[in-house]
């Protein structure tokens, strides 16, 4: 990489960690190594610690007042005060968190790597532990093996699928990957979805799972980086232009086809709109369920990770870099809103219609929204 | 110590012939009578030796700086060949005064510097970075991978179209606060060093690389363009340019301390003498060290001014009974044999009393401290010769001039009445043996190391100013660092924990996760401002090649994935971890680099090893090694230091209450003779948190030293005062006589030793100046110490009521 334009194919990237992952080496040292599990991220809680609220959150999610961003190494902090004033929750784990979903301003869900997931049921206070690497293990293990035994060959294919990528496990009894989001329809559906394909669904709460990776329609394991709900349907979006749609009472996924082939890190979804975006300042808007597409000209070089409804039609589009904008049209016109540019903006939430949330690499900060013409 | 014995078996000899050429001991009687073989031998010598001195090599050695035995340095020693990015970089920022950074002319400038440094001998031309190396890239990630090219656009040419692409560059490869500053007035040039000359295959001369940096870069500085220079080649190479000045100050301590020595005999001939051989003392000094290996570095550059000043100030002693002698009208030949006779065995155990001081410093574990006392010893071993052969043999031929030498006879009667303040404090000092003056001088005495006792508290170790503690806070490479710290965010002061695994183990999820553990654990510290490593270089790696989504700023426990993580962060950053991918750093930017910041972060990082070790997991194939990084070994240093101090007390003051028991026989002499110096010790002590001195390497052998000289001037005083109190007189009377005889010796040795070291004080090496200070305080307070408590101490100690012996007990 020192002369000449270059372009990597980040399929190429992929399929390389899988080669170097089987190195017989690095796996014997891998296996010999999880002797020092007393310090494993699921073996201990969070430290309270005020650097948690220096902490690079990269979800945030809010309820009214109450505001709860989740970050690396089980640092969740909580305000009830629309943000102004931060706390640290008690954690049972010590894993990266992804995401973060609160359902109203008391119960909520988060997930994370090593195949976390947490709910509380007092505003972000205190969480517990829902799943893990070693129980999403024993769930796909006990669904895919049953299911292969009795000759089911999709599970079997799964079943591979899941003995390579424990090969890849630096702990042979946890399941390695993480969940990148979390969302539930009601009180009692939900999934968690995450890299490489990887879904969980439970109908009564969070008591029982079923993974639901082969419903999908996502044979090639690509990553789910969100889900999103208008209320009557269900949407996931991830690599490559991914968008699935799963109708209330189906269990199985249908595909719903973009024009775009980069990866959509989120999507909003409302009745009559539905939006995607992701890398270099992709926005995609559809107002006939999927069937045709237009985009928003952002204009921006950087991803848009955040899409947020303000209130009536407004939505309010942030990018990674700090750019802000706010629509009513659905996309049509965007208007810049200045707000300070401090460098890299990891997630976003509303606070209200009017304080935006924004998470950075030194910690949270808010910021008033300049008044909608 | 004086021997001034009256001796009545040395009669007036008024011409050499009537002289008994056979009279003396044999060692006298070979070198008198053989003194032209003699002179010619030492002449030899000083041209032999002096030709070596010149070739003496002048260098900064930063790990003779250090304790080798402290079981961290011996991690960092280790360790040392596989981080070679671990400090030895050179930073050189180019500030555009007068706007920003997207100025063509700027740019020109920049790759002037950036050319001229390309050429110079020692630069790892390979990583070295800046605006126009291609070796800078930005990187975007599209849907159909990552593009990116170098961000000096390979088509520049200062016009505004190519400007703005470079603009648009750097804002797309992110290195605004690494490459360019965050006010975008500056950029940067970073370039790793070699360890040799690849010219000559030579390890590389520091002090030639960084006058290359003043005379090919430096000059590029003017009104619109600033110029900033760090890293630790400069460092070295400003030391060895400070060396080079503090030599010039060895003039203005021999031009001082001869105008002491002047004042003293008041005869030019004399004075030119003993100058002349104190120079000589110091020229075989140097002869020796270079024959010996040694280098003159920031410590030992201070020997030759001690021997200096120490050959000086002895040798005055022996003008006073040749002077006298010849006064009474003895022949000069005659006089200094006398000399020789009244003084070889008493400046032979003077001056093994004053090796004993030095020696002792060698049970300190830091090689230049080493150094110091063995060339120091080396030293007071050359002035044997100077001192007590040469200065008696070239006497005999010289002699000194009529008035001095009536003078002296003058003074001795008494007929000179004092004129001046000094003159009459002087007569009235032996009013101290007083009961009533003696308890008031006590009492001042112990108010003063009272008040001194509490301010020592306060006493730190370690250095206390911030940028590079070697050179003064005002210096140019401070100011520098000042800039660079400012407009780049990173401090200085690195402290480096050393993660070791087997071979490729850095590569493992359990090694990087505990390597994150760590630091985040230091990162609790307010110290810390934030740490560097792989296992944070891997979450962001993965975030990068996972399209930048912050959801991957993460150690996963996929190690497919923290492979390929590794991987990446290699190529992005080579000094991340060593080819082997088994020795790897974790730097933690400090604060500052105060003693209890170290120490604090010291002990975070060492529980830390406690708890991996408590839990059991001893089959773990990850250490992490304390300590590296400049922060890092200041931390181990400050710990020998502390452990140092108590040891060197005892040493020092044991070899010397030992001495003085041997001099004097008298347990309560000694008391005497130490208690005064044990006062200068706080005192000392107080004087450095007043003038913010830390305890450190360099102010470790100042205590030393200063003790080590300044019983001299007890055993002066006293050897004088109890020989005439046995022969039954006053103590009073004892004090006058021994005032009369060798108070003036005492004052002399005072203030020559003093002109000796107060040069250092200019020195441009800050360590070198707090030396300068301290010491200069300690020679001066320890002879005003003597000459007032001396007195005191005895009207308690040394009066015995009944007329007689003195109490032995």
């Amino acid at each position: 990489m020192v002369t000449g334009d270059f372009a990597v194919k980040k399929r190429f990237i992929l399929a390389g960690l899988a080669r170097v992952a089987t190195l017989p080496l690095v796996l014997a040292l891998a296996s010999a190594s999880v002797a020092g599990a007393s310090a494993d991220p699921l073996a201990s809680g969070a430290p309270i610690t005020a650097l948690a609220l220096r902490s690079p959150m990269v979800s945030i999610a809010s309820q009214g007042a109450r505001v709860v961003a989740v970050g690396p190494r089980g640092y969740i902090l909580f305000s009830s005060n629309g943000g102004k004033d931060w706390r640290q929750a008690t954690v049972p784990v010590r894993a990266d968190l992804t995401a973060v979903h609160l359902r109203d301003a008391r119960n909520g869900w988060a997930v994370g790597h090593d195949g976390v997931v947490l709910r509380t049921d007092n505003g972000g206070e205190s969480w517990t532990r829902v799943l893990d690497g070693r129980s999403v293990l024993e769930i796909l293990n006990r669904s895919y093996e049953a299911r292969a035994a009795a000759g089911d060959t999709v599970a079997a294919r799964v079943k591979g699928e899941i003995e390579r990528l424990m090969a890849q496990s630096a702990s042979p009894d946890v399941m390695p990957n993480p969940f990148l989001d979390v969302l539930f329809s009601d009180a009692s559906e939900g999934f968690v979805i995450g890299a490489f394909g990887l879904v969980l669904c439970t109908r009564d709460g969070g008591k029982s799972w079923e993974p639901w990776i082969e419903r999908a329609e996502n044979d090639r394991r690509l990553h789910f980086y969100a889900a999103a709900s208008d209320g009557a349907s269900l949407y996931f979006a991830g690599e490559q232009g991914l968008l699935r749609r799963l109708d209330k009472g189906n269990d199985h996924f249908t595909t719903i086809e973009t024009p775009y082939n980069g990866t959509f890190f989120g999507v909003h979804a409302a009745p009559g709109l539905l939006l995607a975006y992701g890398l270099r300042g992709n926005a995609w808007a559809s107002e006939d369920g999927g069937a045709s597409w237009r985009k928003i000209e952002t204009s921006v070089e950087a991803s848009i990770i955040a899409v947020l409804p303000a209130g009536g039609t407004r939505l309010i589009l942030v990018s990674q870099a700090g750019h802000v904008f706010s629509t009513t049209d659905g996309g049509r016109t965007l208007v810049a809103l200045q707000v300070p540019r401090q460098g890299e903006v990891l997630a976003a939430t509303l606070v209200g219609t009017n304080d935006l949330a924004l998470t950075r690499h030194g910690g949270v900060n808010l910021v008033t929204l300049p008044a909608a013409r | 110590m004086a021997g001034h014995k009256e001796n009545s078996a040395m009669p007036v000899v008024r011409d050499a012939a009537d002289f008994d050429r056979r009279s003396g001991n044999i060692l006298e009687r070979f070198i008198f009578n053989n003194r032209v073989i003699f002179l010619v031998a030492c002449l030899i010598a000083t041209v032999f030796l002096g030709f070596s001195a010149t070739r003496i090599h002048v260098n900064a050695n930063f790990e003779r700086m250090i304790p080798l035995g402290s079981p961290y340095i011996q991690n960092y020693l280790e360790n040392k060949k596989e981080l070679p990015g671990l400090g030895n970089t050179i930073r050189i920022v180019v500030e555009n005064k007068k706007g920003d950074i997207y100025d063509p002319e700027y740019l020109e400038v920049l790759r002037k510097v950036n050319d001229t440094l390309y050429l110079i001998p020692g630069v790892d031309r390979s990583w070295m970075k800046s605006l126009w190396m291609p070796i800078v890239r930005w990187r975007e990630v599209t849907e159909d991978g990552i593009t990116g090219g170098a961000v000096m656009p390979a088509n520049y040419n200062g016009s505004p179209a190519t400007v703005e692409a470079l603009r648009a560059n750097v804002a797309k490869a992110g290195i605004v606060g690494k490459l360019v500053s965050k006010d975008l007035r500056s950029s940067m040039i970073v370039t790793p060093m070699l360890d040799v000359n690849p010219q000559t295959g030579e390890p590389l001369n520091y002090g030639v690389f960084a006058d290359d940096l003043e005379q090919k870069i430096r000059v590029l500085e003017n009104d619109r363009i600033g110029i900033h220079i760090v890293g630790f080649a400069k460092v070295v190479g400003d030391l060895i340019a400070g060396l080079r000045e503090v030599m010039m100050f060895f003039a203005v301590s021999v031009a001082v301390a001869a105008i002491f020595v002047y004042l003293y005999t008041r005869c030019l001939r004399s004075t030119i003498l003993l100058v002349t051989v104190a120079v000589i003392g110091v020229v075989w000094l140097l002869g020796l060290m270079q024959l010996l290996g040694y280098e003159l570095d920031p410590y030992s550059i201070l020997v030759p001014f001690l021997i200096f000043a120490i050959g000086l100030s002895h040798g005055a002693q022996k003008m006073n009974g040749i002077i006298q002698d010849i006064g009474r009208g003895t022949h000069k030949y005659v006089a200094a044999r006398y000399t020789f006779r009244r003084l070889f065995m008493a400046g032979l155990t003077a001056l093994l009393a004053n090796i004993v001081g030095f020696a002792v410093l060698v049970i300190i574990d830091i090689p230049v401290i080493r150094d110091l006392a063995i060339t120091t010893c080396i030293g007071v071993s050359v002035l044997v010769f100077t001192k007590l052969v040469l200065i008696p043999v070239t006497l005999s031929y010289i002699g000194v001039s009529e008035s001095a030498a009536r003078r002296a006879i003058e003074e001795e009667s008494g007929t000179v009445a004092p004129r001046t303040v000094i003159g009459r404090l002087w007569a009235r000092l032996d009013v101290l043996t007083e009961r009533n003056w003696a308890i008031g001088m006590i009492s001042v005495a112990v108010l003063i190391t009272a008040v001194s006792t509490v301010v020592m508290k306060d006493l730190r170790i370690g250095d206390l100013d911030s940028g590079a503690p070697e050179l003064r806070p005002e210096s140019r490479y401070n100011q520098d660092n000042a800039y660079i710290t400012a407009n780049y965010g990173l401090s200085s002061d690195q402290f480096v924990v050393i993660m070791k695994t087997g071979a490729e183990g850095c590569r493992l999820y359990d090694s990087l996760r505990q390597m994150d553990d760590l630091a985040w654990a230091l990162r609790q510290d307010p110290g810390v401002q934030t740490t560097t490593s792989l296992a944070e270089s891997v979450r962001s790696v993965s975030s990068a090649m996972f399209e930048g989504s912050p959801k991957w700023l993460a150690l996963s426990r996929n190690q497919a994935i923290v492979d390929a993580s590794v991987s990446a962060a290699m190529i992005a950053t080579p000094d991340i971890t060593n080819q082997g991918c088994s020795v790897s750093p974790l730097v933690a930017y400090l604060a500052d680099h105060k003693a209890d910041t170290l120490s604090r972060v010291l002990k975070i990082a060492e529980d830390f090893n406690l708890q991996q070790t408590a839990s059991g997991s001893t089959e773990q194939p990850v250490e992490f090694l304390l300590a590296a990084g400049s922060a890092g070994i200041e931390a181990a240093t400050n710990i020998e230091v502390q452990k140092s101090i108590i040891t060197m007390y005892l040493a020092v003051y044991g070899a010397t209450a030992l001495l003085c028991l041997i001099t004097f026989k008298s347990i309560r002499a000694t008391i005497v003779a130490l208690i005064p110096l044990v006062m200068t010790t706080i005192i000392c002590k107080a004087l450095m948190v007043w003038l913010g001195i830390g305890l450190k390497v360099a102010t470790l052998p100042v205590i030393a030293v200063g003790v080590g000289v300044g019983v001299d001037y007890a055993l002066y005083l006293l050897s004088v005062q109890i020989a005439v109190q046995r022969r039954g007189d006053t103590l009073r009377m004892a004090y006058r006589r021994s005032l009369d005889f060798t108070g003036k010796v005492v004052a002399l040795v005072g203030l020559t030793m003093a002109a000796g070291v107060i040069t250092w004080a200019w020195s441009p090496i800050k360590f070198q100046a707090d030396m300068g200070i301290l010491l200069t305080f300690m020679f001066l307070w320890n002879m005003l110490g003597a000459l007032v408590l001396i007195p005191a101490l005895s009207h308690f100690l040394l009066n015995p009521k009944p007329r007689g012996a003195l109490a032995t007990a």
